[in-house]
């Protein structure tokens, strides 16, 4: 992270929105139920001018009111970054922590968003509570999660926070790398039977922008809706495929999933071989190219004949 | 149905680029090299080509094996085709193995427009692997699929 | 044409051919032992047992090879008594031959076991004629026959003596069922018989009278051989017309002479490899383990005589320690080829390499005098044949090569670096083999009216390299002088040139343009397929069931019409095809033949003929890809080509026209560079009648060149230099643009607009870039600290007019700046530059000492002589490793440079006083202004910083983005005469595309689809033809970025179509719906 003003969140919102510097601001507030936070998206009123919004009282004063409901701390779990596909061609400021910052280099490569048009505050994270463990614990995720302080940012509200040790690989997919190939399948078998095909995990994940997703397309159609396992396995192994070299580990498709599917064994393990393979990890340097964007000549050629 | 088809045969869907491996398989014909009739092969343009998607969806309609065959790397009849589709097939395999799709069932080989020889050996060791493995029931769908019961 | 029953069945047949014969082509199977096609019957077997059912339904047992078709006849082939009988036969016959497989398997699908009669094992005969009757009627030698009587009955020769008529054809072994060891060539005619041995395999394996050349063979049909065809030869035989159904065998084809009328000739014969004879030595004609480096390339080919594995010829193991000996026919003027084969070291690394990785245990020891890696980036690949493959190179001279006969190793004995004889063995010993004029250069080369250089190599200019010794007469390649595959690549293209400037007016006036019906649209038409489904003779219809599989292919849904042919790729299907299309008003067809890389082209031409667009054509391969290769599985090869033909239909359904678009172009080049290599570019390009615009950075025009005087063989550049300029600046096609720079460049191939710095702007259809490189400035050996030391250019420039003092001693380092961190490459010219200053020096001050320090002298080529030349006037050459490199150092401000290298003959330190110390230094890129032009025009360099080709051997002057070519330095380092070679190369290439008035950019392309495209870019950084930008576009009412494909540049990969996660693009005749219907089909 390159070194940049620490400011006070609400200040920073109060000034932005006020100097027209930003037409929407993108933050957190505190939800309806225990240990959540929820998104809190400003606009300043479409198409009005800065004077214009200063002459209007309640808009105003609205306005003064949702900046001061902004907070950040640990219950703040959601990946903010999606919402910045609906905003694409307006002035943003949105609030990332380390995992969703990477989120946003993955959308700068891949030419998503305007670094013009947006500006990053980076929130510095020791990692989120995990609602189901009643508060006690963080995330499992947050535990092994490596940027614990945002990888971009324009500014930082409060200091950067000490990143400890992290495996290099989850311990659970790494114990099931171990299994035998059987016990892999039964497992994969599992999760996958869960699935309703809801597609939350594709519609909540910010590298899933596809105007038409393969799995919605009827020309060829990809992916069945029936309840055999199997097409649930179409999409997902489809979608990892998609998210290689891409997902940077955010979790947003696990925490959304109505059904409990734990997407993020598979998308760890395919995290872990680009890595290993290829050196690469997304969302961590906007100028990186993605690695199967790219080629080796000395790639791997063990598993061709 | 004679005696040698009455035992499980193996359906293979073998992807082959048009220069390299399919110029390969020719070969293997003008050359009389005789391997099993188990292969089905789809030609096109390049391994390049060969979107991930249509091996899975091939498993799905339940072919039981399947084999994507392009140039030698440095050999691609359009330069780098190989390279980027070596790439995306590692991670393919990659993932099916980890989710325990059986090794064996997603193939891949690099065989020259020379070497006709290699592909009949090819497509007999693929055969074989694949008839080793059994049919596929794993990424078979089982609903309204008449050639995966 | 008569009609008998067979087993109840009607079949048709010609009156008088064997019912045995008809039986088999209508599937009926028969047992028989002594039936051949060719050959006529004898009834000896009498395994082919049938009943005829006569009048009042009596049974008639007799053998059906001898029984004639007639009309009414009415045979059966299965009963009871018939089994009886022939198993009866079938147990004698296996009593008196019961170990012949071929008879015991026969036996065994008749269900006869042996056990009752008693056996010879040592017989092998069943005495059924077959070698009798193929020795009288396919060879008509009549060498073997029928003697004695009763048990004492066997094949033999008159007399059982030698016989003189037998012309070890082989048919009678060919033929005989059981395998008979008593068929014996040597017995019979007291020779051997010797193989035809096959050129392409190195004489490795064996090929027959008709055969294809190899795989590749242009064109790939097989051919007679005429000095082993029996027919020509003695008109006997004559099989393979009887057998080929095609009818495409004619003997009366002969050499016909031909007169044709031609502007220009290019001689490009090629070259042959030196053969290692007995008077060579190195044990090449007697040592079955020392083979030449062309059977090692055959030996370690997957497809060559050993499937790829390594072997040891001489007991068919893997042998571990290999040596590879160097320059054999090569830098030897013992067998008169004093010069360098210029290709042998780096493909010695390259076999040593591919031993490896085929067997890692082999360990490789290249024996060398000098590693001559000087082309592009063969540095790199020495260098990791030693780090990564662990291949061993050796600086020495071979004496010989020994064997060992109770070990079978060989030993090679061999001088070392301190001139020591040393020994070492190896299980296998390569023989680099060097390039030679082919034998009938000379016949050639008289016909031609061309003179010859001292080594029978074809002569030509040396600074235009690719003329000979005749006006209009130009020779490329191998044929000149020893090449690798690049530099041949270039010199075809560069006689092109050569030959297209004095062609130029004439281009185009022999083409007439063949008119086509115009283009039915198909838009709103039912699919309607029509399916042809062919027997190719009996190549097909021999193993598929090709009725059935035509009956099944009309169930299939879509298919209007289905039909099956003899020949569906003759004249009169072509026509049948065309009336089908009429008449069942197809909009699709689909060809189940041989394979779309043969015969798409012809049935494509009969769309277009019958107004259908070529892309609604499929083709199932169930020739090659089936009947061929499931001969023994009639059923499975039937279902198979079932299963094809039905995925072709699913195709063709969804098969839509495509039209080609046809994109003018701007008949100018852009030439960038003003050297040698780009006023060459540019005079032959505006010589063939196109515009050129030269630009170049400097003041004034030359580049490189303005440093250099004369050439190894002693040109004159200046010379060269001022008329080339002369001529660039009168001529009325070319201008040139002096100390301006390329500002802007928009569009792409055939279609380009450029910005010059000068302010000048033009449109160009084709860019050859030829900015050339830097001399290298050394930091290295005191260079610029002391004025004694100098660059070998400079002693050049100095040597023309002559030292101010006489030298008593110069000293010369080579590579410098060169082959080492961060330059790991040669710069190729260098040693040649020292050998010709050296002898220069020489000539001048022969008293003076000359001494070169080298780490390998790379005068390669032609250039080899003056190298030997240079040693024989006394200079003397000393290498160095770069490891212990030599120190240079002085005395305060006045002294001498001092030079101390170890000399590795004495083993010690050797201390030179030079007056001169020349250093050689290497050619370096100019990596900024290549860097910034290799981003403007959007292609590739090196990791040096030189302009990256196509492919390094194959397309050596243009770049993979279509319309964009290279010459010269800025590719690499080369000499002046090869730079010219290269810059024609690229105008030769350019006005290919310059000469057409429009690009026809063909249908398959990719296709993107503007609702689903989300410009994240992928596509873009995946297209190795540049072919994909992301622009804005203008969708309805928004603009929007978006992928954009050029359909001048898209090669019709489908990378990006792979690779596209939204869908949105797809590759035109193979989408993702065609390929998925495909896959769904099965």
């Amino acid at each position: 992270m390159t070194a940049c003003k620490q400011v006070d969140l609400k200040t920073l919102a109060r000034e932005l929105l006020a100097t027209g510097k930003v037409e929407v601001f993108i933050g957190y507030q505190v939800a309806t139920q225990p240990l959540m936070a929820a998104p809190l998206i400003i606009h300043t009123a479409l198409g009005a001018s800065h004077a214009q919004q200063a002459s209007n009282p309640d808009a105003e004063r609205d306005l003064a009111r949702k900046v001061d409901a902004l907070i950040f701390d640990d219950r703040c779990e959601m990946n903010l970054v999606n919402y910045l596909h609906k905003f694409k061609d307006r002035k943003v400021a949105i609030v990332v922590k380390g995992c969703d910052s990477r989120s946003v280099v993955g959308l700068l490569q891949e030419k998503q968003v305007d670094r013009k048009k947006l500006i990053i505050i980076g929130a510095p994270c020791r990692g989120i509570i995990d609602r189901r463990q009643a508060g006690s614990e963080i995330y499992t995720a947050c535990r092994e999660c490596p940027v614990h302080n945002p990888v971009i940012a324009d500014y930082v509200i409060g200091a950067p926070v000490p990143q400890p040790e992290t495996p290099e690989l989850s311990p659970e997919v790494e114990a099931l790398r171990k299994l035998p190939a059987e016990q892999r399948w039964e497992r994969f078998h599992k999760e996958m039977s869960k699935c309703i095909l809801c597609y939350a995990c594709r519609n909540l994940c910010p590298a899933c922008y596809c105007k038409t997703c393969f799995a919605d397309a009827s020309k060829p159609k990809w992916v069945g809706r029936t309840d055999d396992p199997s097409d649930a396995m179409m999409f997902h192994l489809q979608r990892l495929m998609h998210l290689g070299g891409r997902c940077t580990g955010c979790g947003a498709c696990v925490r959304g999933c109505p059904m409990q599917v734990d997407l993020r064994l598979y998308n760890d393990h395919l995290r872990s071989h680009v890595k290993q393979e290829y050196g690469f990890m997304a969302g961590m340097d906007e100028v990186a190219q993605p690695p199967l964007a790219m080629y080796g000549t000395d790639d791997c050629n063990e598993f061709i004949r | 149905m004679n005696e040698q088809h009455s035992e499980w045969q193996p359906r293979i869907l073998a992807f082959l680029c048009n220069w390299c491996s399919y110029a390969g398989a020719d070969l293997a014909g003008v050359s009389r090299l005789q391997y099993p009739p188990n292969v089905r092969i789809v030609r096109v343009p390049c391994s390049g080509r060969v979107n991930p998607g249509y091996i899975l969806k091939a498993l799905q309609e339940g072919v039981d094996g399947v084999l994507v065959s392009g140039c030698h790397p440095g050999d691609c009849h359009y330069l780098t085709g190989n390279y980027h589709a070596r790439r995306k097939f590692r991670l393919l395999k990659e993932l099916l193995d980890f989710v325990g799709v059986e090794d064996g069932r997603v193939q891949f080989a690099w065989v020259s427009a020379a070497e006709g020889a290699k592909f009949a050996q090819v497509m007999a060791e693929v055969t074989e692997k694949v008839r080793a493995l059994g049919p596929n029931r794993r990424l078979a769908k089982k609903i309204g699929n008449p050639k995966s019961q | 044409m008569i009609t008998l029953s067979i087993n109840g069945v009607k079949v048709q047949a010609e009156s008088g051919a064997s019912v045995l014969g008809i039986a088999r082509a209508n599937g009926v199977w028969i047992p028989s032992l002594c039936h051949h096609d060719s050959l006529s019957d004898y009834g000896a077997c009498r395994l082919c047992l049938v009943e005829i059912i006569g009048r009042g339904g009596r049974r008639k047992v007799t053998t059906s090879c001898t029984l004639p078709a007639a009309e009414g006849l009415e045979v059966v082939t299965e009963s009871e008594r018939l089994t009886r009988l022939r198993r009866l036969v079938m147990e004698l016959i296996l009593a008196s031959c019961p170990q012949s497989p071929a008879v015991l398997e026969l036996a065994e699908k008749m269900g006869v076991k042996s056990g009752r009669l008693e056996t010879n094992p040592a017989n092998d005969c069943i005495l059924c004629g077959l070698c009798v009757r193929a020795c009288r009627e396919i060879s008509q030698a009549e060498a073997i026959s029928f003697g004695n009587r009763g048990v004492e009955r066997k094949v033999t020769t008159p007399f059982g003596e030698l016989s003189h008529r037998c012309v070890l054809c082989g048919a009678c072994v060919f033929v005989c069922p059981t395998g008979s060891r008593l068929l014996n060539l040597a017995k019979i005619a007291g020779e051997e018989p010797r193989a035809l041995l096959s050129r392409f395999d190195a004489e490795l394996t064996s090929t027959g009278a008709i055969s294809r050349p190899f795989p590749q063979a242009v064109p790939n049909v097989p051919a007679i051989n005429p000095l082993a065809c029996l027919k020509l030869n003695r008109d006997a035989c004559g099989l393979c017309e009887k057998i080929c159904e095609a009818k495409a065998i004619c003997y009366q084809d002969a050499d016909r002479l031909r007169k044709l009328d031609v502007g220009a000739i290019i001689a490009a014969p090629g070259f042959e490899p030196f053969v290692p004879d007995h008077d060579y030595g190195q044990g090449y004609t007697t040592n079955p383990d020392v083979v030449t480096s062309m059977e090692f390339e055959r030996m370690l080919s997957a497809s060559g005589p050993f499937g790829g594995h390594v072997v040891r010829p001489s007991d068919g193991r893997a042998p571990r320690r290999i040596a590879f000996l160097q320059c054999v026919g090569s830098r030897d003027v013992s067998c008169r080829n004093g010069y360098c084969s210029s290709v042998c070291c780096m493909y010695a690394v390259k076999e040593a390499i591919i031993a490896k990785e085929h067997q890692s245990k082999v360990e490789p020891t290249i024996f060398v005098m000098d590693i001559r890696a000087f082309g592009k980036d063969f540095d790199k690949f020495v260098e990791r044949a030693k780090s990564e493959y662990g291949i061993v190179f050796k600086y020495s001279r071979v004496a010989d090569v020994v064997r060992d006969e109770k070990t079978g190793e060989n030993e090679v004995v061999f001088t070392d670096e301190s001139g020591r004889l040393q020994r070492e063995r190896f299980d296998l010993v390569i023989l680099s083999v060097g390039l030679e004029p082919s034998a009938d250069m000379r016949r050639l080369a008289r016909a031609l009216g061309v003179n010859m250089n001292a080594f029978g190599f074809i002569w030509t200019e040396p600074l235009r390299p690719l003329a000979t010794s005749r006006a209009g007469l130009f020779a490329a390649g191998a044929a000149t002088g020893p090449k690798d595959i690049p530099e041949t690549v270039i010199q075809a293209s560069a006689a092109a040139c050569e030959a297209a400037r004095l062609l130029a007016p004439a281009r185009n006036t022999l083409v007439t343009a063949k008119t086509y019906p115009p283009e039915r649209n198909i838009a709103g038409e039912p699919v309607r397929v029509g399916v042809f489904i062919c027997h190719c003779g009996i190549n097909i219809a021999g193993v598929v069931d090709v009725p059935f599989v035509k009956d099944y292919a009309a169930t299939l849904p879509g298919v209007a019409y289905a039909d099956h042919n003899l020949y569906t790729c003759s004249q009169d299907t072509q026509k049948l095809i065309k009336q089908c299309i009429e008449e069942h008003r197809l909009n699709r067809v689909v060809v189940a033949s041989c394979s779309p890389r043969t015969h798409e082209a012809l049935f494509q031409e009969t769309m277009r003929e019958s107004g259908l667009n070529p892309h609604l054509f499929v083709m199932a391969n169930i020739r090659d890809q089936c009947s061929w290769v499931h001969q023994r599985d009639p059923q499975g090869a039937t279902e198979k080509a079932q299963d094809l033909v039905r995925m072709a239909v699913a195709m063709a359904r969804l098969a839509a026209p495509l039209k080609s678009v046809a994109l003018p172009v701007t008949p100018t080049a852009l030439v960038m560079g003003g050297g040698l290599s780009g006023m060459t570019a540019a005079l032959a390009i505006a010589d063939q009648g196109f515009k050129v615009c030269l630009v170049e950075k400097d003041k004034e025009l030359g580049g490189n060149l303005r440093k250099l005087q004369k050439t190894l063989d002693g040109q004159d550049l200046q010379a060269l230099l001022s008329a080339t300029i002369g001529r660039v600046r009168n001529h009325s096609n070319i201008q040139s643009h002096v100390g301006a720079a390329l500002r802007e460049i928009k569009g792409f191939v055939g279609n380009y607009e450029s910005a010059l710095s000068d302010g000048a702007v033009f449109k160009h259809g084709a860019i050859v870039v030829a900015t050339g490189a830097l001399e290298y400035q050394p930091k290295e050996y005191g260079f610029g600290q002391h004025k004694n030391i100098i660059t070998q250019l400079e002693l050049g420039r100095r040597l023309e007019q002559g030292l101010k003092n006489e030298p008593s001693s110069v000293v010369m380092i080579q590579c410098v700046g060169s082959r080492e961190e961060p330059r790991l490459y040669c710069s190729r010219v260098c040693c040649s530059k020292a050998v010709q200053n050296a002898i220069r020096l020489k000539a001048l001050y022969p008293r003076a000492d000359v001494h070169v320090l080298y780490r390998d002298m790379r005068t390669y080529g032609l250039r080899e002589p003056y190298y030997a030349d240079a040693r024989d006037q006394g200079v003397l050459f000393t290498r160095f490793d770069l490891s212990a490199r030599p120190e240079v150092t002085w005395n305060g401000k006045g002294g001498a440079p001092t030079v101390s290298v170890k000399d590795p003959i004495l083993g010690q330190t050797m201390t030179l006083e030079p007056d001169l110390l020349v250093l050689s230094t290497g050619m370096i890129a100019d990596s900024e202004a290549n860097d910034a032009l290799a981003k403007q025009l959007k292609v590739p360099l090196n990791q040096d910083g030189f302009f990256l080709e196509a492919h390094v051997k194959l397309r050596p002057v243009e770049f993979a983005t279509d319309g964009i070519y290279v010459a010269g330095l800025a590719h690499a380092p080369k000499s002046a005469d090869e730079s010219t070679a290269q810059a024609l190369a690229a105008a030769s290439r350019a006005c290919v595309l310059l000469s057409r008035r429009e690009l026809e950019a063909h249908g398959t392309i990719g296709d993107v689809d503007a609702e689903r495209c989300v410009a994240c870019g992928l596509c873009e950084k995946i297209c190795a033809f540049g072919a994909i930008t992301l622009e804005v576009q203008r969708i309805g009412r928004s603009d929007r970025l978006l992928a954009k494909i050029n359909p001048a540049l898209c090669k019709g990969c489908g990378a990006c179509s792979a690779s596209c996660r939204c869908g949105a693009i797809t590759l035109r005749g193979f989408t993702d719906e065609q390929i998925m219907a495909e896959i769904s089909a099965l």
